[in-house]
This record gives C-alpha cells, structure tokens and sequence, in this order.
C-alpha cells in the first residue's frame, strides 16, 4: 500500500486541502498543510500544519511576493525533509498567483523527490480578473514546476467560469474547482491501483504528466447501461470541460485507465482503445484497465491527456477559439540522459526553466531529442542536493544537448548577446516555443 | 564665417539611421535647433560599427544635410555612444577630512571625487560617465552638498558608466579622420533621458528606455541624478530578424510587415486576418495573429531583461514617476502597455521638451537621444581627452594610403590584362 500525502500550500492550498478532508476523506490517506498566515491555518482542520516563516513573517502572509515565500521554506528544509521520508506519492496542491503558493510550490516538490517521493502538483491559475501580476507570477511559479514537479496539472480556473457560467454563485464556483481536484487526485491513485487486468504505474503517468504542456488535464466519464464504449466517446466529445481541444489529432500523450464491471469484456476494451486511437493517431497511448468487483453493468474512462508545450497562456484555454494547439513535445523521457550530457546542456543554457527541444524528422513523427528534467544539483538552492540512501527514481535527471542548429539569422557572426544565461540574438519564439500555432517550427 | 560659435552638431550612428542635429543655446537657456540630417545607416549591428567606409559614407551625407539647412559649419560634435558593452555600476570613494575643525571645503569635495573615479577597471574599458551620487559624511548622513558641514570621513557615491574603449574609440576616430572634433561622448540612455525627463519624474525616479533599431538603452534617473544606466544589445532589428525567421520572409520584407502591421500584444481571441506580401511573383499570405505573437514575445522580453537589471541594482521598486519609450521602438502601437504591464508602472511615449525651432520633422521620439547628445554636451561642458580614439590620419598618410590603393589596383588590372584566361 503506497503512502500518500496531500500538501496544500497557501490559501488556495490549504482551503482545497481542508475541503478534499472535509468532502472525501481516505482513512490512510494525510493531508497536510503550509502556510504563512497564522489564521488561515488555524482556520482549517487539517493532520499536521507548518507555518512558514514563523519567525519573519510575524503571522502575517508573504503580501504576494514568491521571493519571501522561497527564502522561507528554504529555512524550513530540515522539517519538510523529514515529513517527505517514507512517503511514496504527495499531491502538492497551490494556487499559483500569489506569494506562498507560486514561491514555495517548486521546492517543496524538489524536496520532496530528493526524499524519494514521487511529487504530484495540482495547481489553480488565477482568474483573469486577478489581473496581469498574478498572471505573470503564475507563469514564473509555472515554469520553475515543470521542472521540478514529477507531474504537473494546472488547473485554469478561468475554464471553471466558462464552463460553469458567470452567475454561479462564488462558492460553488470554488467548490467545483476543489472538487476537479478531488478528481484529479483520485482519478490519478485510481490509475495506477493494483491488482489490474492492464497495469499502470507512476513511471506512466510521469511520461504524460511531465515537463511543460499547453494543456493538460484529467477527465473522467462513465457510462452505465447498453452500448457503453460508444456512449463513453460521446461524452467526452460533447464535455464542457474538453470543449477547449478543438483539434483531438493534436494530442501528445494520453494515459487511459479503464475500470469495470467482472463482466467486462475484451471486445469492450477493444472498442474503447479504438475510438481513441482513431481519434488522436499521433498521441502515445498508455492503456490500463482494472476490475471493480461491486459494479456490474457500469464502465468508467479516466484519461490524463497532455498537448503542447509552452506555458498555458492566460488566455489561451479561456478562449473557446484555441484551435491551434502545438503538437510539438510530448513531455516523456524516452531515455535516461547521461550526467555529462545533461551539464553540457546546462552549460550551454545555464537556464533553470530551459525550454525543451524537439525536432520532427520527415515522416512527421515527433521524436524526443532531450526531455526535460529537474536538475537538483544544478539549481542553486541548498536543500535540492538528493539524499543518496534514499532514492526509489532517477532524480538526477537532466535534459539532453538540443540537436537543432539555433537560428541567428542576421546576427550570424556578430558577438552573441548573452542575458539571464539565454543567448538574446536567437529568435525569442524559439526560445520560449511558445508559439499556438506550430506549422511554423516545420522547417527550423 | 559661422554666424555664431557656440553651436554643436549632434550625431548618432544608429544602427538603422544615421541622425545629426546642428543646435545652439538661445539666451533662456533653451536648445535651439538650427539644422537636421537624417539618413539610412549601413554598416552597423547591434550599436557597432561593422564596415567603416560605408559609414564614413552615411556620415558625410548625414553631415551636409545637416550643414545645410543650418547653413553653418560642423566643427564640434556631440557624439552619443551605445552597445551592448556599456553598463553601469556604482562606485564609492572616500577621503579623510584632515582639516582641524574637520569642516569641508571645496578641496575636500575635489580629493573625494578623484578618489571615486580611481577604479580599477580592465584596460579596455572607457568610462564615460562619473554621476555623483550622495555624499556621506561619517559613513551616515546623506547629504546633496556637504561644504560647510563638519565630519571626519567623507565618502562620495559615483555612478560610473563604462563601455569598451575600441568600440567608442572606432567612432571617434572616424570623425576625426573627417576632420570633425568629438567634443563629448554620451550615452544615449542619459542623452535620451536628458531630453525627456520633466524635473518632477526626475525627482521621484523614471525609468527611461530608448528603443533603438540595434540596442535598447535605458536610464534610471532618479533625486534629480541618473541612478543607473546600461544598454542591451537588443533592438528593433532584433524584432524584425524573428519575425524573418518566423514568417520565412527576407529580412526586408519582415521589416515591411513589422512596420505596416505591427503591433505590442495580442489576445488569442482575436480572430486572425492574414496579408497578402509584397514580394513580386509572391502568392503567400501570413498571419498577423503570428506576426504579433512573435514581436510581442521579443518586445516583452526585452523589457523583462531591462527589468532583471534594475532588480539586481535593487531600483525597481523605486520607479514612481513611470517608465518613458524613446526611440523608434516606441512607435510600435500599444508599446506602452505593454512596458506597463512588464513594469507594473504607467509607461507613456516620450515627448521631447524645452526646445526651441523645433521643426515638427523631428519632433519624434526617435530623435530623443541625438537631441540629448547636445543638450548633454551643453549642460556638461568639458572635453573628452585629447588622445582618445588614437590620432587623426594627416593628410599626407591620407594621401600615401589612396597612392598605395591605386597602385595595387592598377598593378592587378595589368596582371589581369596580360593574363586574359
């Protein structure tokens, strides 16, 4: 039985923590919480609390600064190491657009897989109306967790409004957005339970749910009754929550986990898989199935689906127009880099949230040339440095060399412009691949 | 005869236009235009000089038309300087207060401040700028003007600006192979800043960023002093080389489009239009949605590096009064929310101030910083060293190098005329 932890950092984290214990509470399960302001802690009920900062902070918040927030969980490291020993799975739940959550969020996922923990974050970005800061600090918090986290599932809770509507009343608005995450975290431990017909570990779901993406989600439907492999497909086409994939063909990676009735058949499967398949021909399928003995005519379809790469730009899933959804980088390692190779890359970047780098041969296949990857040793805090009795995964995990030649165009042979360890004179676009539309990056 | 001596011809060698400005001080005190010249560079990237002669070209057009219409002979120059080598950093001197009473006079000021300019820098280096700062007195109280004021140490805070000798030093030696004398040398971050800075955002801090064609330069003034000024080695060019790469269009052709079309942010809803290019024989269309994407990720960058840089000097958090665009990049559209949505501060587009005949040709952001270079040199007197930018060639050396030229070319024409395989 794996032991699992769920973390909530900040308000958000903390208020989606004590809602997922109020709501759903597992009996083996521990939820946990971190937060600087004194209050909002002792307002949740919750298994074990730390207040970070305690001595700076004079029980106050950080005021939205991730800065504060890093310096102070960066003091609390021996505590938080000691809780992450003898854990297997922590969900790490924050709400990204302010000071504790987006500051602390990306070291305690670090510290967590120093420990030897597989480190899950869910994460809410905020609403637009919070506005341009909040965003932007999000997307900073963003960047630092693709590296640093296992797996990454932000959460847009502008989505939450268009699909809700804007007349749903502020809680149940916020209940829902815990409630995605009370899914995601089931849906996720439901995936890789044993014993299973078809079976799905975490080395799995850290292929699709790592490393950057401009959208990626968990979604479950289920289907009772007749014909329910035709009815499942339907309800994922016509789900309010998958409304922003336009374009299904542009899917990276998708894990499916199968679940259902003793008298599930392999024809059922096989009906499922295939509606998939045809529906998304690149992605890199991951099936899984296991059988519930208290169901009988009832199937369910969870899916953990990943597409692009890049950041999820505020806007973008907001707007119901996001047909153009990179199908550039499926986040998966493929194979372990080499120390060496990952320091030459990282000499060459000197970038904490570099980018990662693709090439798409003829046939358009889309081929990993490096996978992205936290670096412990190679980011500069202290605390990141792995613990060497403990390791159950490859942590020292670093990207590869890029192969493609960057571009300078005319800036071939002047003196490169070198900036925050990026070289300036390369097309920005290339640098961030941050580009919606990717028919662009064909011949570069 | 020139009808009045003490005129400056203001000159940038930009990296996309060549800009001169012949201006004089009226009796108030205000710049007083006299002339203007502006002409397409070559033979610059990025702030440098990469080919002299074609330069050396540009800068005599550049120069006539601006001797022409002010009808007055170039002689003293105001040369703004800028590259991604110039940065800034401040420097503290300090000198003991000898005197019995332990008052400070004047000479007191002056060892502090020579004391301050003592640096060690690599010998490459050219200062261009020492900025006083504050005086400290005992390592405490800070004060504008210490003399008459009692303490046992005196310590003077300096900015000082420094850039690589050889690079300023191509420049200069150019002009004084023209004949022409370098009388200053300005940075063109503290020259645009010095045009269109109003005293109240100088006081209560301004950051001031002149969108160049080959390098952005910035300045943060600040208690009526420049706090801080370097220069990125970004530009418009820059902007215009992406949108090549992205569109797979020339580099000319992206400067087109970038010019008719371009535009600071987008929003994904936009719905996408797409032009038709220009190129002949072009079927192509490209889209706009793309076009901006690509330059607003490029202009937004460029700010959050300028960004980066005054965090490090620990001064972001004292830009009150605004961020101020200057040159061409500030006519992008929308530049400036953009800048203020980087910055968290309002931006606006500079306007140039104080000055007098100014002709509405170049009442332009993009003349901020040769219009500075002037108004700088006349705020600032004082010459830079004689021997700076190595001795002009004498006519005679002239003469002997366009002699041995000739002869060569003439030596290769027979070679080829005797051997017409």
């Amino acid at each position: 039985m794996k032991v699992i932890r769920i973390l909530g950092l900040g308000g958000a984290g903390l208020k989606i923590a004590s809602y997922l214990k109020r709501n759903h509470p597992q009996d083996l399960w521990e939820y946990w919480g971190a937060d600087s302001d004194e209050s909002a802690l002792g307002s949740v009920q919750l298994d074990r609390k730390w207040a970070i900062g305690a001595k700076s902070s004079r029980g106050l918040g950080s005021g939205g600064d991730p800065e504060l927030a890093r310096e102070w969980v960066e003091e609390m490291a021996p505590d938080f190491n000691d809780a992450f020993k003898d854990v297997d799975l922590v969900f790490v739940l924050a709400g990204l657009g302010g000071g504790i959550g987006g500051g602390s969020a990306a070291r305690i996922s670090r510290m967590a897989t120093a420990q030897g923990a597989f480190a899950f974050v869910l994460c809410a970005l905020p609403f637009d109306c919070e506005g341009a800061r909040r965003s932007r600090q999000a997307r900073d918090a963003m960047r630092e967790l693709f590296l640093a986290a296992d797996g990454l599932i932000p959460f847009q809770n502008q989505r939450a409004l268009s699909v809700l509507g804007a007349d749903t009343p502020l809680k149940d608005a916020l209940d829902c957005i815990s409630e995605k995450f009370h899914e995601a975290i089931h849906g996720l431990v439901g995936l890789q339970k044993r014993p299973a017909m078809m079976e799905l570990d975490l080395a799995d779901i850290r292929s699709v749910a790592h490393g950057s993406a401009t959208f990626r989600t968990l979604h479950s439907e289920t289907a009772e009754g007749e014909d329910r492999p035709a009815r499942l497909m339907e309800k994922l086409k016509t789900s309010a929550w998958l409304s922003s994939i336009e374009d299904w063909g542009q899917i990276d990676s998708v894990l499916v986990g199968i679940e259902g009735g003793e008298s599930i058949t392999m024809r059922e499967i096989d009906q499922i898989m295939e509606g998939l398949q045809s529906s998304m021909p690149k992605a890199r399928v991951f099936p899984g199935a296991h059988m519930r003995s208290d169901w009988s005519e009832k199937t369910r379809l969870t899916l953990l689906i990943s597409c692009g790469s890049g950041l999820p730009w505020e806007n973008d899933l907001a707007s119901p127009a996001q047909s153009e959804i990179s199908h550039w980088i499926p986040a998966s390692p493929q194979k372990q880099p080499t120390v060496s190779e990952g320091w030459a890359r990282q000499a060459l970047s000197g970038l904490e949230a570099s980018p990662e780098w693709q090439s798409e041969d003829q046939e358009g296949n889309t081929s990993n040339l490096a996978a992205p990857g936290s670096s412990p040793i190679a980011t500069n805090s202290g605390s990141t440095i792995p613990n060497q009795s403990v390791t159950k995964m490859e942590i020292l995990e670093q990207p590869l060399l890029p192969m493609d030649i960057p571009q300078h165009g005319r800036f071939e042979k002047s003196e490169p412009t070198l900036r925050m360890g990026e070289d300036l004179d390369i097309p920005t676009f290339i640098r961030r691949r941050k580009l919606t539309d990717p028919s662009i990056f064909y011949s570069i | 005869m020139p009808r009045n001596s003490g005129y400056l011809l203001g000159l940038e060698i930009g990296v996309r236009y060549l800009r001169a400005v012949m201006a004089d001080l009226d009796p108030v005190g205000r710049l007083r235009v006299l002339g203007v010249g502006e002409e397409d560079s070559e033979g610059c990237r990025k702030g440098d000089i990469i080919d002299v002669p074609q330069v050396e070209a540009g800068l005599r057009k550049v120069i006539a038309e601006a001797e022409q219409t002010s009808d007055l002979e170039a002689r003293r120059i105001a040369l703004c300087f800028s590259g991604d080598h110039v940065s800034g950093f401040t420097h503290v001197g300090s000198h003991p207060v000898l005197s019995s009473s332990h008052e400070i006079t004047s000479e007191d000021i002056r060892l502090v401040t020579r004391n301050a300019r003592t640096l060690s820098l690599p010998p490459e280096s050219y200062v261009a700028h020492i900025v006083p700062q504050l005086f400290c007195l005992d390592g405490k109280t800070q004060v504008a003007n210490p003399i008459g004021m009692l303490a046992k140490r005196l310590d003077l805070a300096t900015l000082i600006v420094h850039a690589n000798q050889h690079r300023v030093g191509t420049s200069v030696h150019l002009l004084k192979n023209m004949h022409l004398d370098v009388h200053r040398l300005v940075f063109k971050g503290i020259a645009s800043a010095s045009t269109v800075v109003t005293r109240d955002q100088e006081e209560l801090g301004v950051l001031v960023i002149d969108l160049g064609a080959g390098t952005s330069d910035f300045a943060f003034l600040a208690q009526g002093k420049v706090k801080y000024a370097a220069a990125v080695g970004v530009g418009g060019d820059h902007v215009t080389n992406d949108l090549a790469c992205a569109l797979k269009v020339s580099f000319d052709e992206a400067e087109k489009l970038k010019l008719d079309y371009g535009r600071a942010g987008w929003s994904p809803s936009e719905t996408d239009e797409r032009v038709p290019l220009e190129a002949v024989g072009s079927e192509r269309t490209v889209s706009l949605k793309i076009l901006r994407q690509v330059m607003t990720m490029r202009l937004e960058e460029t700010f959050e590096v300028i960004l980066s840089d005054l965090k490090k000097q620990g001064l972001e958090s004292l830009i009150h009064a605004g961020v101020i665009l200057c040159g061409g990049g500030s006519r992008v559209p929308h530049i400036e929310d953009l800048a203020s949505s980087v910055f968290g501060r309002p931006a606006r587009v500079a306007r140039t101030l104080n000055l007098q005949g100014l002709d509405p040709e170049i009442n332009r952001p993009e003349f901020a910083s040769v219009l500075g270079s002037v108004k700088f040199a006349f705020a600032h007197p004082g010459k830079i060293k004689e021997g700076f930018g190595g001795k002009a060639n004498s006519s005679f050396q002239i003469a002997a190098k366009w002699a041995t030229g000739w002869l060569q070319r003439l030596k290769k024409k027979n070679q080829h005329d005797s051997n017409p395989s």
